[in-house]
């Protein structure tokens, strides 16, 4: 069984009024901050001077690698773009098991709201229709981009906390990773994240579903955009392509009416 | 029987106020007289009325007596689904007006149905065939009794409301519209009362004109009165908003646009199972509503239509029983009411809702409605005692009457979250997006809302347990920023 410390019985739950200011837990984030190389098969855990509330208190300063069959992110470890492959299988793990780990649903939630509050700001100019996330019940706004190595960077807010919450991991498991890697990854990977007592709430599933799609979508089509423009190699078909109903291309305008102003 | 007593044991000893003996004491009655009472009044067939417990039919006298046994409480054990516990805390739902529950008369003529005597209806000449034509057509009597139709000829069953508007649209619309004519709604419309007309103007040519709201968040009557014209073929006007909770005049619209020889379509889903909706006093001249809305099943709704206005309508869907003749190269049609009603019907759900029609007319429209108005005023008091919310729609007055629900948002809290807590960790079912509003919401400047809506199995216990959970959820929430 994988254990975190968060099942340790001497660990002290973190409580509903933690306290407000969580700066020091924010990322100190430029938009493409160079990559931190982790060795394979080390521990994803840092050596993070800084207070962390999933760290075991009793190990503070203690440099030993905890006897743990998993690796669980720091708030530092959650800036670091990924930088191997592999890595970002390693991350889905972590994520898997911390919120596998986390039988209450309202545990889920606590994590999902803190993970909201460590996501990076986003810049108020880019809350614009072109980055929405379509079919999503809450507003989600996705910017993706390439970095010189052709690896998909991401930056995400919605106006819904426990939206923020899923954007965050999805923003921490998939920055930084080849736009194909961003592709291999499979929405029911992620279930133990969904919210709701049975895990499986529609409105919420279909939310975070519609933001990886968005994400591999788009890192997808800027990868295949920048390969035909530099090798013009054929388009390569990517083998996931996330249908997502795009209510633009259904909409209907109004030709041939013309609705009069509001009256 | 074990929902029974599991309902009677959480009444205190009940004290019945007995019409017949006004100045007789009350009388304390054990667990097992109040279980009796309680299935006297659900006792009802699908056939014959249902009378409430003599408590609550006396007036104010005995409801005192009875202390808080509302309606809501007298017709809860009726509704096997609200006796459950979800997510570990018992159901509280608040999302009537996306959906009603079924009392089980509901149910038991469903079953029946399919039990006993399911068969195509108007073909067949056996017995089950006979008996279910006779049920059926008994359910389009039923509602043409529940809303004051002239006949039942003018009741034209549909999937549903947004079924019923979309043949109002592609069957009066496309044969009746020219260009420039134009078709009035207001901002406040369902998605169902938009789109249609939306689609019909394109092929049309015709132009959908808005009203807009005034300060209290309700549609502006005058400005609608302004705008109808010679050229205003139809007004589309919901009667009761699923949004903001307020009422129009219909009656008195239906007379401004029949002043200038148009129409008037009146979107009932959230009036007639809350009000006494009659179609001669408001001089509808379409009327629609949904059965799922009104303690019936899902499947199943209605057009009201005016019987010269629907017979010179062509038909809307092609198939069987519409017709009259077919022959290779062309078609005679039925008269209404089957020239709409397009291969086979929903037959075990209209009767379904025939049985609903029955239990709400055994309690009472008119009892519903002032139960309601009640517990509409309790929600929206309750309710502002949240800090930073924002109710939309009208405040309730003597002179503003509110629907039994509420559209709202806290300031800073997305309402997602709130019904997803709410749901996790409270039990509470409220509703949050954008109601199929949207241009409503784009209108009063927010991406969604929350909304809780009752009816009248609802009781002011649900209202405090939704206000005390929203309260913690609120609270949880804002302890995150």
């Amino acid at each position: 069984m994988i254990s975190t410390s968060f099942n340790q019985p001497h660990l002290r739950f973190p409580s509903l009024t933690h306290e407000k200011n969580t700066n020091h837990l924010r990322p100190n984030r430029n938009r493409f901050i160079p990559r931190i190389r982790i060795p394979p098969n080390s521990s994803l855990e840092c050596n993070c001077r800084r207070e962390n509330r999933f760290s075991d208190p009793g190990r503070q300063g203690n440099n030993k690698r905890p006897d743990l069959s998993v690796r669980y992110a720091t708030a530092e470890c959650l800036t670091a773009a990924i930088s191997e492959p592999g890595l970002l299988g390693d991350r889905l793990r972590v994520l898997v098991s911390e919120f596998g780990s986390l039988t209450e649903p309202l545990d889920r939630v606590r994590r999902l709201l803190d993970y909201a509050g460590r996501l990076p700001p986003f810049d108020e100019s880019s809350r614009v229709e072109s980055n929405r996330v379509g079919g999503c019940t809450t507003q989600v706004w996705l910017e993706v981009e390439l970095d010189e190595e052709g690896n998909a960077r991401f930056r995400a807010d919605s106006d819904s906390e426990i939206t923020k919450g899923f954007i965050s991991c999805l923003v921490w498991l998939l920055d930084g990773a080849a736009p194909e890697e961003v592709a291999a990854v499979e929405a029911e990977d992620l279930e133990v994240m969904n919210v709701g007592f049975n895990g499986r709430t529609p409105s919420r599933v279909k939310t975070w579903h519609n933001v990886l799609a968005a994400m591999q979508k788009r890192a997808l089509a800027l990868s295949n955009k920048k390969k035909r423009k530099m090798k013009k190699k054929p388009l390569i078909v990517p083998p996931i392509l996330p249908l997502i109903v795009a209510a633009e291309a259904l909409a209907g305008n109004l030709p041939n009416s013309q609705v009069v102003d509001h009256i | 029987m074990m929902m029974m007593e599991g309902v009677a044991l959480k009444f205190p000893p009940l004290k019945l106020f007995n019409p017949n003996f006004p100045t007789s004491p009350a009388t304390t009655v054990t667990p097992s007289l109040a279980r009796f009472a309680l299935r006297s009044f659900s006792s009802s067939s699908s056939s014959c009325s249902a009378s409430l417990p003599i408590s609550a039919t006396a007036g104010k006298e005995a409801d005192s007596a009875l202390g808080t046994l509302s309606l809501g409480h007298l017709t809860r054990p009726d509704f096997p689904i609200l006796h459950q516990e979800v997510n570990g805390s018992k159901l509280v739902y608040l999302d009537n007006a996306a959906t009603s529950q079924k009392p089980h008369q509901v149910l038991k003529a469903l079953q029946s149905y399919y039990a006993g005597y399911n068969s195509n209806v108007h073909r067949g000449i056996h017995y089950l065939s006979a008996k279910a034509t006779d049920q059926y057509e008994l359910a389009r009597k039923k509602v043409a009794d529940f809303i004051n139709a002239e006949e039942s000829q003018e009741i034209v069953f549909t999937r549903n409301a947004t079924e019923a508007i979309n043949l109002v649209a592609y069957s009066w619309g496309i044969s009746n519209l020219k260009p420039g004519d134009e078709v009035l709604l207001t901002v406040a419309e369902h998605h169902s009362a938009i789109v249609p007309w939306q689609l019909v103007a394109q092929r049309t040519g015709a132009v959908l004109r808005f009203v807009d709201l005034d300060e209290n968040e309700v549609p502006e009557v005058e400005k609608l009165r302004e705008s109808i014209s010679r050229k205003t073929k139809l007004v589309v006007v919901h009667h009761v908003s699923n949004v903001l909770a307020s009422f129009l005049p219909i009656k008195h619209i239906a007379r401004w646009v029949h002043d200038v020889g148009g129409k008037i379509l009146v979107d009932a889903c959230q009036s007639v199972p809350h009000i006494v909706v009659d179609v001669q006093e408001l001089d509808a001249d379409f009327l629609v509503a949904s059965s799922h809305k009104m303690c019936g099943p899902t499947g199943i709704g209605f057009l009201y239509a005016k019987s010269d206005i629907l017979s010179a309508m062509p038909p809307f869907l092609g198939g069987g029983e519409m017709i009259s003749d077919v022959f290779l190269d062309h078609s005679t049609y039925a008269d209404p009411p089957s020239r709409f009603e397009a291969g086979t019907p929903a037959i075990g759900e209209a009767i379904g809702l025939g049985a609903a029609i029955d239990y709400l007319q055994g309690i009472g429209m008119q009892k519903i409605h002032d139960y309601e108005t009640e517990l509409a005023n309790y929600l929206y008091e309750s309710l502002s005692t949240i800090p930073n919310v924002r109710i939309y729609g009208p405040r309730p007055s003597e002179k503003v009457k509110r629907a039994a629900l509420c559209s709202f948002n806290v300031e800073d809290v997305h309402p997602t979250d709130l019904a997803t807590l709410l749901d996790q960790q409270h039990g509470v079912a409220i509703r949050s997006g954008h109601h199929c509003a949207q241009p409503l919401h784009r209108y009063l400047g927010v991406n969604a809302s929350a909304r809780a809506s009752l009816h009248f199995y609802n009781t002011k216990d649900d209202v405090d347990d939704f206000i005390n959970a929203l309260s913690e959820t609120v609270s949880f929430l804002n302890s995150f920023k």
